[in-house]
């Protein structure tokens, strides 16, 4: 009794000071989104704000490009998850239950790119959406995060879970591999499919390298690095509250997205009556 | 449809090159409106002949017929069976009414025919829909499950599942009916209830229809003809009655009947068959001496008492009284135990002596090999 106690507690301790230690930039951001241009410059700095600051996000939000560059965002991230949501679901499926010659090692090739950092594919990949004069475009900002070799694994391994007796009734009844996918796969993975998604989402979200390398028109930036440039003054200095401002809504909506979702990406997949 | 099964051989390609035979040279046929066992122990090949009947294995070697038709290359879809798989295999996240009604919506070939055959009724329906509706309530009905419609998988009981499952894969009209163990998920109860429920659903409907299971009872009481196997070798086929009468081999005689028949140890000499050590009665054949093992099921053996030439003795070691019957244990001159019913009022106690007997052509005897080589 008392021993699990103290099991419970020294694990509540260490998970409560993890907590503590990932919310405390947000925690940063936050308060420094509420201060005035002046208090910000005080030492030492202020936990709490003397006079919250509401006002900054209304600037932020009117600042020039701010709003474009998070359209933008938006705009990627929808297609990116159609797209790859797409490419996900088929790829997973196949490589979960057709036969074919090479398939294994098809399998492995695809695992074996999710080893290589993404930092060291960023050249060549580069050097491709140059040639094929790409540069400034949507394909650029797109194409690239439309196969996401974690996400087909990870779809692959939950359509593997729904029992092969399904899948043979189905062909022993003449339905097809469309059907059947979209029939009785895709509702019984409701919940991976989610999650796939949302990875997909954040993915690109907080992708900040890449899009910055291939986008130089104003026009096609995207928010992550908006940020970076969009709130420096006349005089060259970071307006620090206002980029701040700035990312508490550009993080918000994410977070937002993740609470709402999080029944779907913690509940296992849903099997229902299937027994033996 | 009438079902031929001709030299059907099945290798799997193990790891490392190896190859293991499940189904070897066999060749059966399955009469057209029958109910057939396809009986033998875990292992022996049973689902891997069923899938091969089903179009989901290919066949190694040999052909499959329906009818006069091969269907030896013929995808599974093409074939119009139905299958029903010991673990439902319902879709789950689908209601009974939609669970019945899935092969009918969602195979093209199927809708199409469906869709014939609607417009040729007579007299004939308003809609498609409703006659969908309608062979899905026939087939619900059937199974007894109209009242359940609208439940999930999950708020059904494990029969009532596998009802489902059958409903499922007789709403196509399939020329032959596949049950791969389709009771071995049910506890003892639900066991029987449900497989006299597909006897009578085998017969009202009259499709040919294949029952696989290791558990020999389910399949003497309520096939028409089983077929045994034994490591994906063909045993014997035959009507239940004749083949626990007439077992082909030593196998046969174990694996049928419960509790097991009775095998002793003995010996031909001289034409004379011996149990045991002890000369019992005269082979009405001539054949060579050598050791033999004798199987004489529980109910054939008698207390003698008419001291007939052919009976022996023996000493009650145990008796175990359950209800109605007691299983008697005896012990032969030479010690090798024997087990026999009596009924419970008879006054036999441990220690007695007793003279048993057998009729001739109850006793089966087999050779160092299994084989039977005499049944009088
Ligand atoms: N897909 C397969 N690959 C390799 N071996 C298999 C496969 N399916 C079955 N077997 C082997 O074939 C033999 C017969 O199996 P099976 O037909 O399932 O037996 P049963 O249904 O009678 O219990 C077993 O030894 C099994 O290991
Ligand atoms: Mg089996």
């Amino acid at each position: 009794m008392k021993t699990q106690f103290a099991r419970k507690f020294a694990v509540y301790l260490l998970l409560t000071i993890a907590v503590s230690l990932m919310l405390v930039p947000f925690y940063w951001m936050i308060n420094t989104s509420l201060k005035s241009s002046v208090e910000l410059l005080r030492t030492p700095p202020t936990m709490i704000p003397a006079e919250l600051r509401f006002q900054n996000f209304l600037d932020a939000l009117i600042k020039a490009p701010f709003l474009r560059y998070l359209s933008n965002t938006v705009f990627v991230a929808i297609a990116v998850v159609a797209v790859s949501t797409a490419v996900t679901v088929l790829a997973a499926f196949a490589f979960a239950r057709l036969r074919f010659r090479g398939k294994t090692l098809l399998f492995f090739a695809v695992l074996g790119t999710m080893m290589v950092p993404q930092e060291m594919l960023i050249i060549t990949n580069f050097m491709t959406v140059s040639k094929l004069g790409w540069m400034n475009s949507w394909q650029a900002l797109i194409v690239p995060y439309c196969i996401n070799p974690f996400n087909i694994y990870l779809l692959r391994q939950t359509f593997k879970q729904v029992p092969d007796e399904l899948y043979l009734v189905s062909r022993v009844d003449g339905v097809s591999h469309f059907r059947y996918l979209q029939k009785v796969v895709l509702p019984l993975s409701k919940s991976s499919i989610v999650t796939t998604m949302i990875l997909s989402t954040i993915w690109i979200w907080d992708s900040y390298a890449w899009p910055n390398l291939i986008t130089t028109d104003d026009g096609k930036r995207l928010v992550s690095n908006g940020l970076q440039n969009a709130f420096t003054s006349d005089t060259g200095r970071i307006q620090y509250e206002l980029q701040m401002a700035a990312a508490t809504m550009v993080i918000v909506p994410l977070v937002l997205f993740f609470l709402l979702l999080r029944k779907y990406i913690l509940s296992g997949m849903d099997k229902g009556g299937l027994k033996g | 449809m009438q079902v031929r099964l001709e030299q059907v051989t099945k290798t799997f390609a193990g790891s490392k090159n190896t190859q293991a035979t499940a189904v070897k040279e066999l060749d059966v046929t399955i009469a057209s409106g029958k109910l057939v066992g396809l009986l033998g122990p875990s292992g022996c090949g049973k689902s891997t002949t069923l899938f091969m009947i089903a179009g989901i294995h290919d066949v190694s070697e040999g052909h499959i017929y329906f009818g006069d038709h091969d269907v030896t290359a013929l995808p599974s879809d093409k074939r119009g069976v139905g299958i029903v798989f010991q673990n439902y295999a319902l879709y789950p996240h689908l209601t009974v009414w939609d669970n019945i009604a899935f092969p009918l919506l969602n195979a093209k070939e199927m809708k199409k025919r469906l869709k014939q055959r609607f417009a040729e009724l007579s007299p004939p329906m308003a809609n498609f829909k409703a006659y969908i509706q309608r062979l899905v309530e026939e087939a619900a009905k059937l199974v007894e499950l109209t009242a359940y419609l609208d439940r999930k998988p999950a708020e059904l009981s494990g029969g009532q599942q596998q009802r489902v499952a059958i409903a499922r894969a007789i709403v196509k009209n399939p020329s032959i009916l596949l049950l791969d163990e389709p009771l071995s998920n049910l506890d003892a109860r639900l066991r029987v209830q449900t497989r006299d429920e597909i006897k009578r659903i085998q017969k009202q409907t009259g499709i040919t229809t294949v029952f696989v299971t290791h558990d020999q009872d389910e399949a003497l009481s309520i096939c028409d003809e089983v077929i045994i196997l034994k490591d994906g070798v063909l045993q014997q086929q035959g009507p239940p009655q004749e083949v626990y009468d007439h077992p082909a081999n030593q196998f046969v005689a174990e694996f049928l009947g419960s509790p097991q028949i009775n095998l002793v140890g003995g010996s031909i000499k001289a034409n004379k068959l011996y149990l045991g050590n002890e000369e019992w009665f005269a082979l009405p054949e001539s054949l060579s001496d050598q050791p033999v093992n004798i199987g004489v099921r529980y109910e054939n053996i008698r207390p003698d008492r008419e001291n007939r030439k052919q009976a022996f003795e023996a000493t009650v070691t145990s008796i175990a009284r359950t209800g109605g019957t007691s299983t008697v244990q005896v012990r032969l001159a030479d010690g090798q135990p024997m087990r026999l019913h009596r009924d419970s009022d008879d006054v036999l106690q441990e220690g007695d002596r007793v003279r048993l007997y057998a009729r001739p052509r109850t006793v089966y005897i087999f050779n160092a090999e299994g084989e039977k080589i005499l049944q009088c």
